[in-house]
């Protein structure tokens, strides 16, 4: 069990000094007290961690002219394919969320993922800074903030396009397997606006859709 | 050449060092210091050439029915550093009395 840990652990090593870290560790190891050494082995992870950061360090965005380069390069890289990005916005819109097509709709969404990556960002602060001792680096909040503006975009496609309120009363419609009709859940707008299809992730037949009851 | 200023823990690991604990298990059990904090530190340290590591022989091992160890000593620089460090945390010196030597 200790062995396989170390040597799944020992994957994250860089090669040239794999053999060196995993022989060490097992040396450790076996010198361990028997009922400390699960927990003992558990400090693998941040040592080999700690030594792929060293291997993959980027030495060539620490100096500001170089880092200012990188970048230059990179927007110039993007800005190309943006005209063409661009004419396909309306068509990506479509379908990801047509309720954004109202202006209320795409402010209120705007307002959402702004407010919910502020609230991601803060309890990111609030939850980890102080196991971090007051240093806490920018790719921290990456993950919080991509699950925040996830939730907004996914809450928006929940919602009633005309009065913005979450659909509700779900219904399961059709029946598994089925190879001639949709299955999926339907909920309706509680004031009468009109009813959300969304097909379940297994059923191939159908796409997400509006009715009208206006 | 003025010596690297330490954090308190790379301070307490080579004070460790220094009073003879010379492998990882040993600093861990004479510093309280979990194994995650200790390793990671320790090749720190081995980077900054503050410690040197070198593997005891099989021989010696194998007569004490384990595998060979990496023994960790501070270099000349390391010591520099941690007499620096022992200026700057007065309480640093009186740790880890009784050197335990290293095989």
């Amino acid at each position: 069990m200790i062995y396989l840990w170390l040597a799944l652990v020992s994957r994250l090593v860089p090669v040239s000094r794999r053999s060196d870290w995993l022989a060490e560790w097992l040396a450790e190891a076996h010198a361990a007290p028997r009922a400390k050494r699960l927990s003992f082995v558990q400090g693998a992870l941040p040592d080999a961690l700690a030594l792929l950061r060293w291997h993959f360090s980027y030495p060539t965005l620490e100096s500001p002219a170089v880092c200012l380069a990188v970048l230059a390069s990179l927007a110039a890289l993007l800005g190309a394919p943006s005209a063409s990005l661009l004419a396909l916005a309306p068509a990506l819109v479509r379908l990801v969320a047509p309720s954004w097509r109202r202006p209320a709709a795409a402010a209120f969404l705007l307002s959402k993922v702004l407010l919910a990556v502020l609230v991601a960002a803060l309890a990111t602060s609030t939850l980890v800074l102080p196991l971090t001792a007051g240093a806490l680096a920018p790719h921290v909040y990456a993950i919080p903030c991509y699950l925040a503006c996830r939730w907004a975009f996914r809450d928006q496609r929940k919602r009633c396009p005309v009065c913005l309120c979450r659909v509700g009363n779900p219904v399961r419609i059709g029946r598994l397997p089925s190879f001639f009709e949709p299955v999926g859940i339907e909920s309706i707008c509680r004031r009468g606006h009109g009813f959300l299809f969304e097909p379940l992730p297994v059923c191939e037949l159908g796409s997400r859709r509006w009715t009208s009851l206006a | 050449m003025q010596p690297p200023s330490l954090s308190h823990t790379a301070a307490i690991l080579l004070q460790a060092l220094a009073a003879g604990h010379r492998y990882g298990l040993s600093i861990m059990e004479a510093t309280g210091l979990p194994s995650g904090t200790v390793y990671p530190a320790l090749r720190r340290l081995e980077r900054d050439h503050l410690v040197s590591a070198h593997w005891e022989s099989e021989k010696a091992a194998e007569k004490e029915g384990r595998p060979a160890r990496k023994y960790y000593r501070p270099t000349a620089t390391g010591e520099k550093a941690l007499e620096a460090a022992r200026k700057r945390y007065p309480h640093l010196a009186a740790l880890f009395l009784g050197p335990k030597v290293a095989k």
